[in-house]
């Protein structure tokens, strides 16, 4: 049978697991109290000190209570900053919805999962470091491929509807296949920035090469090596900050 | 199916997967496996402990098993913790990995004595 003075602590304890977030609280709070008694009887049987032990481990447990809540506010904050990109991205399509833009009902279904990966992207990975580097280059690479996106789908960067567009879709979803791989890892998403980079400049230079009156259509050579030359910098400007943030200081 | 990702287990991870490989456990139960399998090396609080089998049944490592009166110790009922397929499959993971590195550490001829370097 328990000590009076084990009752106490036990009593003491309770209160403070009434810290823990409510839910962690209603899963294990009663096991949590189970166990310190259970340690406190131990210790009793032993013929140790509890007063240390039971400071000792309300310190420990309020480090835990600490952590717990933090986790829980990471969590909520998250949920949060998707609904408001959500609202964001609602109000965006109010434009073509209201200027009346020729869209279809699968046009804004494709805005909406573009824009929406994109936010849930940046969210996701950004969310992984604190490193500004590492923010803005997670910035940068999601919006250069949210926007080659768009544009290939919208108007194409070669012709319209050509062949040579697909070559920018494909570099888009090595980038995501690419981030997947390297599990968000600051080294593996430089690694992939840098390759998007070079394939975005290598995709016309191809293109000259095999079917040259392709490029000559709107915008021109020179258009689309300006519009290359474009995502090629935002891609490797990427690169150069995932690697600068993959450097541990010391 | 569900899969482990096969990365490394933190030491308090491993250590509660092998207490709970044998048997199910309460908390109490498993750390007390947890001090004796580590030799002493790993003592956690309850708030710690808690907090790793939160994750760890995030993770589908461990779940909940029936909870029921321990007669060693007193009338009370408490929650059970057992291993799933998934945990058994991470830990085994782990028990392979070690081997290997002690296996590459025999091939090399090196021993934890081989790193005092006279401290």
């Amino acid at each position: 049978m328990a000590s009076e003075k084990i009752h106490q602590y036990r009593l003491q304890y309770k209160k403070l697991l009434r810290y823990y977030p409510k839910p962690y609280y209603e899963s294990f709070g009663e096991s949590i109290e189970q166990t310190f008694a259970d340690l406190l009887s131990e210790r009793e049987k032993e013929g140790g000190e509890l007063f240390t032990f039971a400071v000792w481990t309300f310190f420990e447990t309020s480090t835990e209570i600490i952590k717990e809540n933090i986790r829980l506010k990471l969590m909520q904050d998250t949920l949060k900053r998707l609904i408001i990109w959500a609202i964001i991205i609602a109000l965006v399509l109010m434009i073509p919805l209201f200027a009346r833009w020729p869209w279809n009902g699968f046009d804004f279904i494709f805005a909406i999962v573009v824009l929406y990966g994109a936010a849930l992207a940046f969210e996701l990975i950004a969310r992984k470091m604190s490193n500004r580097s590492f923010k803005f280059a997670v910035g940068i690479a999601v919006i250069s491929t949210l926007l080659l996106v768009w544009i290939n789908a919208a108007v194409g960067i070669i012709g319209e509807d050509e062949w040579p567009n697909l070559m920018y879709l494909g570099i888009a979803l090595f980038g995501i296949i690419g981030a997947l791989l390297s599990r968000f890892r600051a080294k593996g998403l430089a690694r992939t920035a840098f390759i998007m980079s070079a394939a975005v400049i290598l995709a016309p230079i191809i293109v000259l090469l095999v079917a040259k009156p392709l490029i000559m259509e709107n915008p021109g050579i020179a258009g689309v090596f300006a519009i290359s030359a474009f995502f090629s910098i935002s891609f490797a400007l990427s690169g150069i900050l995932f690697n600068k943030a993959s450097v541990v200081k010391f | 199916m569900e899969k482990h990702n096969n990365s490394p287990l933190t030491p308090a991870v491993l250590y509660i997967l092998l207490a709970l490989s044998s048997e199910e456990r309460h908390g109490y139960g498993i750390m007390k496996q947890v001090e004796i399998d580590s030799q002493g090396k790993i003592k956690m609080g309850p708030g710690t402990l808690y907090g790793s089998l939160g994750r760890m049944i995030e993770g589908k490592l461990i779940q909940e098993s029936e909870k029921r009166i321990d007669p060693r110790l007193d009338d009370e009922r408490r929650i059970y913790y057992k291993i799933t397929g998934l945990g058994q499959k991470a830990l085994k993971a782990e028990l392979e990995r070690y081997t290997e590195v002690v296996k590459v550490a025999k091939q090399r001829k090196l021993s934890p004595k081989a790193f005092s370097y006279g401290i």
